[in-house]
């Protein structure tokens, strides 16, 4: 190594030029920079914040429900009117209860959680018969007899501007709790 | 400066190059092409986006050329729920724009005095190999999907029902499907009211049925096979999505395993019929989607899910701007 220093290392000198050397190396050193800087560059999409919870109706946890959190832009959700009052993004997040009532929300495709921010909150379960599939499994139509529906949880809960459920995503945030009634 | 080379040229010696000195230039070629590459990528799926949008503007082209001829709009699909063999099915509404894209010869092919277009379509060999027919306008170059797939010739463009709601597949059941509806404003199988220009049924939207304006009215957008049971059907098919996918599901929502859960949540399975029925591209970041007025427009997945509603529906008569 000595011998290599000594011989040639940057011009072919016998004793490299200092200065020089030095200047190779901060060259060198601002590739390296740039590159790692360039690593950086994310997609840009935006964050999502975890977001888990438990639902019980009537002190007891209920499983397959459907934990539906919608953006409270401050008007009426499906009745018309609606436009953004904020300029901040807003996406629907969705879940679904297992065993003991526990859920995890996501946003796809954004990712798991929800972004940060108010929401009013659906949790819905009922149970339907009368929709058919053709042999091809394909969506079908209606039975002749009609739709019938069995309300698990109350129809109220499936409403996001009736069901009186909201919650703020934020980061950090506790686990949620939400306990509905039959009555 | 005393230099010890052979000779000196603009300042250098020519003593030749060091061990050190050829490592730093490989390394400097290869940041280079290293930084080189993924702009080459990005042109190369810039140029496939461009051939995906322009394919769109054709189908926009055909639905008007359609229009100018019959006053009316395509049908989404000639298509009602086959509860005998004598319920007529006569394919999609990419079957009946074929004259509009330059395709007469093979509209020319179907046999349209069979009462149930599906059935000749599986089971003559005339049908068969109509049905494995690549028409290259229905194809987004972006989505590596097989062009022919289950011996059927795939599309990656749907007419849009707008926001009209959805029902559950009780097979492959997903939680999910009432909770979108909350974002419907027309109702599931009404061959009246539905909130998108189609429809899957033989019913047609005329011009002064765009109430909001063709240039704010979604007609159609790009869908993917992989994550969808209907589209997978192909293009012949009279029940593949056409008129039935909608914009209640978020641009790109993940439904894309084809494995079926029994009794379990099938809200990322292809087979659901809610969460699959949504537009969904392998762009990143979003979707193409055509207008009525033949504009093609690129919406982001993040788009405020209300803006998106109103741009589906035809007359909600809501104010709205398509993201830039």
């Amino acid at each position: 190594m000595r011998f290599i220093h000594q011989r040639s290392l940057w011009h072919g000198t016998r004793r490299p030029d200092k200065a020089q050397q030095r200047e190779g190396w901060v060259v060198f050193g601002v590739i390296l920079v740039a590159v790692a800087g360039l690593e950086g560059c994310g997609s840009g999409r935006p964050k999502t914040v975890p977001v888990t919870g438990i639902v019980t109706l009537d002190g007891k946890p209920i499983e397959g429900a459907n934990v539906a959190f919608y953006p409270d832009t401050g008007e009426a959700t499906g009745t018309g009117g609606q436009q953004k009052k904020t300029d901040a993004l807003t996406r629907p997040a969705t879940g679904t209860t297992d065993k003991e009532g526990k859920f995890t929300l996501k946003t796809s495709p954004l990712g798991d959680g929800a972004l940060p921010g108010k929401y009013k909150v659906a949790i819905i379960k009922k149970e339907v018969t009368g929709f058919l599939a053709d042999k091809d499994g394909l969506s079908g139509g209606i039975a002749p007899e009609g739709i019938k529906e069995k309300w698990i949880i109350p129809p109220k809960y499936a409403d996001p501007n009736n069901s009186g459920l909201t919650a703020e995503v934020k980061p950090g945030m506790r686990p949620l709790e939400f306990k509905l009634t039959s009555q | 400066m005393k230099r010890r080379g052979r000779g000196i040229v603009f300042g250098q010696s020519l003593g030749g190059f060091t061990l050190v000195e050829l490592l730093v230039v490989i390394a400097i070629i290869g940041i280079l092409i290293a930084l080189l590459l993924p702009a080459v990528q990005a042109a190369r799926e810039a140029a496939r986006r461009a051939q995906c949008v322009n394919n769109l503007k054709q189908i926009g082209l055909a639905l008007h050329n359609y229009e100018n001829n019959l006053k009316v709009y395509p049908p989404g699909a000639f298509w009602l729920y086959p509860s005998s063999s004598a319920v007529p099915l006569k394919g999609s509404i990419l079957v009946h724009i074929l004259p509009y894209v330059e395709q007469q010869s093979l509209y020319n092919q179907f046999n349209f005095k069979e009462t149930q277009l599906d059935s000749w379509l599986a089971n003559t060999d005339l049908g068969r190999q109509v049905r494995a027919t690549v028409v290259p306008v229905y194809l987004c170059p972006s989505d590596n999907f097989p062009p022919v797939s289950n011996e059927r010739a795939i599309h990656h463009y749907a007419a849009s029902s707008g926001p009209t709601k959805h029902i559950d597949n009780p097979n492959c059941s997903c939680s999910e499907w009432s909770a979108w509806n909350n974002y419907g404003l027309a109702p599931y199988a009404s061959m009246t009211d539905f909130a998108g220009p189609f429809i899957r049924y033989p019913v047609s939207s005329r011009v002064q049925d765009i109430a909001d304006g063709l240039s704010n009215t979604i007609f159609f957008g790009e869908v993917r096979p992989q994550c969808s049971i209907h589209v997978s059907q192909g293009w012949t098919a009279s029940n593949n999505g056409q008129g039935l996918t909608s914009t209640l599901i978020p641009i790109n929502y993940n439904s894309c395993q084809r494995d079926v859960i029994s009794g379990g949540n099938n809200c990322d399975r292809y087979c659901n019929w809610s969460t699959e029925l949504g537009f969904r591209s392998r762009h990143p970041g979003g979707a193409n989607f055509l207008f009525g007025d033949g504009s093609v427009h690129f919406l982001p997945e993040t788009i405020d899910h209300w803006t998106y509603q109103y741009l589906g529906c035809k007359n909600d008569s809501k104010p709205v701007q398509i993201p830039q």
